[in-house]
């Protein structure tokens, strides 16, 4: 299910939430709107948490992570991380990195398997990335865009990249993530995709402004919602009609 | 430390300071094995690892990979492609810190090739040429008389053929010495059919080779109809080798007066042969000494049908030979027609045994060699140097290859012999063991350490009559009174060894063998075998190779009987259908080995004879072979028998006939023995001890 929101007036939802198949982290903000939506919408599922990273609201930029783990930056302070620490579940890790590029959620985009990164992040922290996020780390840039992590999200089960990004280039990250792949945008034209929207294996968070086509690009490459054929009509289909001939 | 062991061997092996195994032997390494497994792999992935350290910079960031940059090689192969690093330490620290690049990397490699398992990266052997020839017809038709000395050679090669007619027509009379050669090589091939028609007289000499090999033959067709009177001297060979081979029919029709000596020979191995219809029709009267003979090799064989109809009056001295080995056989039919009047001395042997053929030998089976009596064959894999009837010296482990030239000198007993460039003594020992220690080996070896473990291994095997000289074999003196009683001489020089299978040269890249080398050796190989002919009473030297260049091989030959006319070249084992090259004068008297088409080690023998040589001398000497062939046969405990292993046991029976708790003990270990087979094609060479009971009988 693909569902728009606006924090505090601001579409980009990407910049103050991050979303995972386990948890999701949401900004602390004047009012609790924005929090409703994604408890209304996951509460039964996931924790969903307030938290702030280094003192900002901009927390899905500030950190990455994924079902198996959450990195967050130096800057944290010690009361963040064990407010976090509580509220997470316990097979979740988190680990604050020093890294120069100490927006992990601008220069870093991850699913479950796979995380693409800044060309120039350090070793090291590609390490820890593979680390604690059980990934399999590629150096990567998106229609010449060094920042993956604003122009692309990705999901296990699809990913929606920059609308420049050449046929060429979508071959190539297809087979990196091994999940189907489109370029497109977010609220109403915006190649900012990982700044305008969260996505799981499951669930999307858009803009206000995501316009109806928008949503159903989404919806249909993140195999979200009730537009999916059934599994009747695809997986089952051939087992079904064999049996019945 | 087997990483830093494994490195080194590399390094070695590019400075060209030994073969890769010799060096692997020389380390000092606990499990050699592994190592030599590892170096191996290393060096096929060699070059996708330096791509892959290249991209990650791994050498800008670790100095210490930076100063050994094999040692990184050995290190990336083990962790991407290996079992992943199995030691700790720097080593281990240094490539995991850099983990997840250099699985990256490789992942990026892979999907850029478009492959998902590590094993596609490697470069395929681009062999393969012409594949899916579709709908190929060929005509070939030939119209004239008194056509003289013509040859024929077509050749396809390709997998997946599908449809392909041929059609060849010779018409004439008086056709005289044409060579036909079709060879078809191909897996997957679909519905061939080949159309051989001769009809015509007074053909003379006339030579049919027709080879078709490869796996999944579906529904193929052969006819061949040779008609015509006064036929001599026809020979045809046909040989179909592959797996999986469905629904073959092989129709042959002769018919015609006044057949002399032809010879028809039809071998078919493989497994899962489906369907194979076989027809051979002869009819005409006064046929001469014709041999047929069939053999079918192979597992699995279903519904075949041969089919034989002879008819014709004053048929003389026909040979037949019918083998068919290979289990489950299901549903075989022999139809056998002769019919004429004065029909004399037919011969039909037809032998069915249920042994297998060698290409499906599986773990713990061996066989009786089916050329070489004192052989045994083992499967692919199986190791005996720990056993005990191999470290006492009882068994050699050698190639089949390797055995040819003692088995084509074949010096009578008694006899002198000189092996030229003998260590490590293998071949030695077969010749003492074939003139069951009697008489003399000159054994020559001009290296200090080979020679050294000659003397050890030769000794270990119960080799009496041998004397060796650590000495350049050219450096004798034919004249010298001690050799004047030599006959026979063994000459296998050094030589590139590129026929042998498992040394893995190719990993080593284009470096290994080159022009001046191949000059150079084949020079050194002339010398020593124009040496070996200035003995004076020599009446046969065989020489031998493995190497797979005609440079070492047909030339050497050629370049020496130009220069020598006292020696000529004979014939080596007749029955072998693998020869020397073609194109080359010398290449039919010469046999070759390989390892895809005789399971063996690359190999080459050539066979010279003093010309001169009187009448009563080689009526002597053949019968001495005929003896030597004799006791051999006698040999092997009864006359029925051929399974090789009861002689073991009779062997040790008569030898502790009065400790019977010993002898029990001994059969047990050679039970055991036999189960624990091993060694990738190794042949086994039984040995002279084995013959000692057999004389004293």
């Amino acid at each position: 299910m693909a569902v728009r929101a606006q924090f505090e007036g601001n579409n980009e939802v990407g910049v103050f939430s991050k979303l995972t198949n386990s948890y999701c982290l949401v900004a602390i903000g004047g009012s609790e709107n924005f929090y409703s939506i994604f408890e209304g919408e996951l509460s039964e599922v996931v924790p969903v948490v307030h938290t702030s990273i280094a003192g900002c609201r901009i927390i899905g930029r500030m950190c990455v992570g994924n079902r198996h783990g959450l990195l967050v930056p130096n800057s944290t302070t010690d009361q963040e991380m064990q407010q976090m620490r509580n509220s997470l579940p316990d097979s979740v890790k988190i680990q604050r990195i020093e890294e120069r590029l100490s927006a992990l959620g601008n220069v870093i985009a991850c699913n479950d398997y796979v995380a693409l990164v800044h060309p120039d992040l350090d070793r090291e922290t590609e390490e820890i990335l593979a680390d604690v996020l059980k990934v399999e780390v590629f150096r990567q840039t998106m229609a010449d865009n060094v920042l993956v992590g604003s122009y692309c999200a990705i999901s296990n089960q699809g990913a929606l990249v920059h609308p420049r990004t050449s046929v060429e280039d979508q071959d190539e990250l297809s087979s990196l993530l091994q999940v189907p792949l489109v370029a497109g945008t977010v609220n109403r034209g915006s190649d900012i995709i990982g700044g305008g929207m969260v996505v799981n294996d499951w669930c999307a968070f858009c803009g206000l402004d995501t316009t109806s086509t928008e949503l159903s690009v989404i919806e249909s490459v993140f195999k979200l919602g009730d537009s999916q054929p059934s599994k009747v009509t695809t997986e089952m289909r051939d087992t079904l009609i064999e049996s019945m001939t | 430390m087997l990483y830093t062991q494994a490195a080194r061997v590399i390094e070695s092996t590019q400075e060209q300071k030994g073969s890769l195994k010799s060096l692997v032997f020389a380390s000092k390494a606990k499990n050699q094995k592994q190592l030599y497994a590892l170096v191996c792999e290393t060096l096929k992935f060699r070059d996708i690892i330096n791509t892959i350290v290249k991209e990650t910079a791994l050498f800008k960031r670790e100095k210490f990979l930076k100063k050994n940059p094999v040692l990184a090689q050995v290190l990336v192969y083990e962790f991407l492609f290996g079992k992943g690093i199995r030691c700790s330490g720097k080593m281990k620290n240094v490539i995991m810190s850099h983990k997840a690049a250099l699985q990256a990397s490789l992942t990026r490699i892979k999907i850029k090739q478009q492959v998902s398992k590590n094993q596609d990266l490697l470069p395929k052997d681009v062999t393969q040429q012409g594949n899916g020839i579709l709908g190929m017809i060929m005509n070939i038709a030939i119209l004239g008389n008194g056509i003289v000395g013509m040859i024929i050679n077509i050749t396809i090669s390709g997998n997946g053929i599908v449809g392909m007619i041929m059609n060849i027509a010779i018409l004439g009379n008086g056709i005289v010495g044409m060579i036909i050669n079709i060879t078809i090589s191909g897996n997957g091939s679909l519905g061939m059919i080949i159309n051989i028609t001769i009809p015509g007289n007074g053909i003379v000499g006339m030579i049919m080779n027709i080879t078709i090999s490869g796996n999944g033959i579906l529904g193929m067709i052969m006819n061949i109809t040779i008609s015509g009177n006064g036929i001599l001297g026809m020979i045809m060979n046909i040989t179909i080798l592959g797996n999986g081979i469905l629904g073959m029919i092989i129709n042959i029709t002769i018919s015609g007066n006044g057949i002399v000596g032809m010879i028809i020979n039809i071998t078919i191995s493989g497994n899962g042969i489906l369907g194979l219809i076989i027809n051979i029709t002869i009819s005409g009267n006064g046929i001469l000494g014709m041999i047929i003979n069939i053999t079918i090799l192979g597992n699995g064989i279903l519904g075949m049908i041969i089919n034989l109809k002879i008819s014709g009056n004053g048929i003389l001295g026909m040979i037949m030979n019918i083998t068919i080995s290979g289990n489950g056989i299901l549903g075989m039919i022999i139809n056998l027609k002769i019919s004429g009047n004065g029909i004399l001395g037919i011969i039909m042997n037809i032998t069915m045994d249920g042994y297998q053929c060698v290409s499906s030998l599986k773990k713990k089976q061996f066989m009786k060699d089916l050329h070489f009596d004192d052989l045994l064959v083992f499967a692919p894999n199986t190791d005996l140097h720990d056993n005990v009837l191999y470290q006492q010296g009882d068994i050699i482990l050698q190639d089949k290859a390797s055995c040819i030239p003692a088995h084509v000198l074949c010096p009578p007993l008694g006899s002198h012999v000189i092996d030229t460039c003998a260590a490590p003594g293998n071949k030695t020992s077969h010749l003492a063991s074939i003139i069951n220690n009697t008489g003399k080996i000159y054994a020559f070896d001009l290296d200090t350490k080979r020679i050294g473990t000659m003397g050890n291994l030769t000794a270990k095997a119960g080799v009496m009559n041998t004397q060796l000289f650590n000495q350049d074999f050219l450096k004798t003196n034919p004249t010298d009174n001690k050799f004047q009683k030599v006959e026979y001489i063994l000459v296998d020089p050094s030589c590139t060894g590129s026929g042998i299978v498992n040394r893995n040269d190719h990993l080593m890249g284009a470096q290994g063998i080159t022009k001046a080398r191949l000059r150079s050796l084949s020079s050194f190989q002339v010398m020593i075998l124009k040496h070996a002919m200035e003995f004076p009473n020599l009446k046969r030297v065989v020489y031998s190779t493995c190497s797979v260049h005609r440079e070492e091989n047909e030339d050497v030959v050629a370049e020496v009987l130009k220069c020598n006319k006292n020696f000529a070249l004979k014939t080596v084992m007749p029955s072998w259908t693998h020869r020397g090259l073609e194109g080359t004068d010398v290449g039919k008297h010469c046999i070759r080995a390989s390892a895809n088409v005789d399971f063996t080690n690359g190999f080459f023998v050539a066979l010279f004879e003093r010309t001169e040589m009187k009448f009563e001398k080689q009526a002597a000497f053949d019968d001495r072979r005929g003896d030597t062939s004799e006791k051999f046969a006698h040999d092997g405990n009864g006359d029925d028998t051929p399974q090789k292993g009861c002689r073991y046991e009779e062997d040790n029976l008569s030898t502790t006939r009065t400790k019977p708790d010993v002898t029990a003990s001994v059969q047990r270990t050679v039970g055991v023995k036999r189960a624990s087979d091993s060694v990738g094609k190794k042949k086994k060479k039984k040995r002279k001890k084995q013959f000692k009971p057999v004389t004293a009988k």
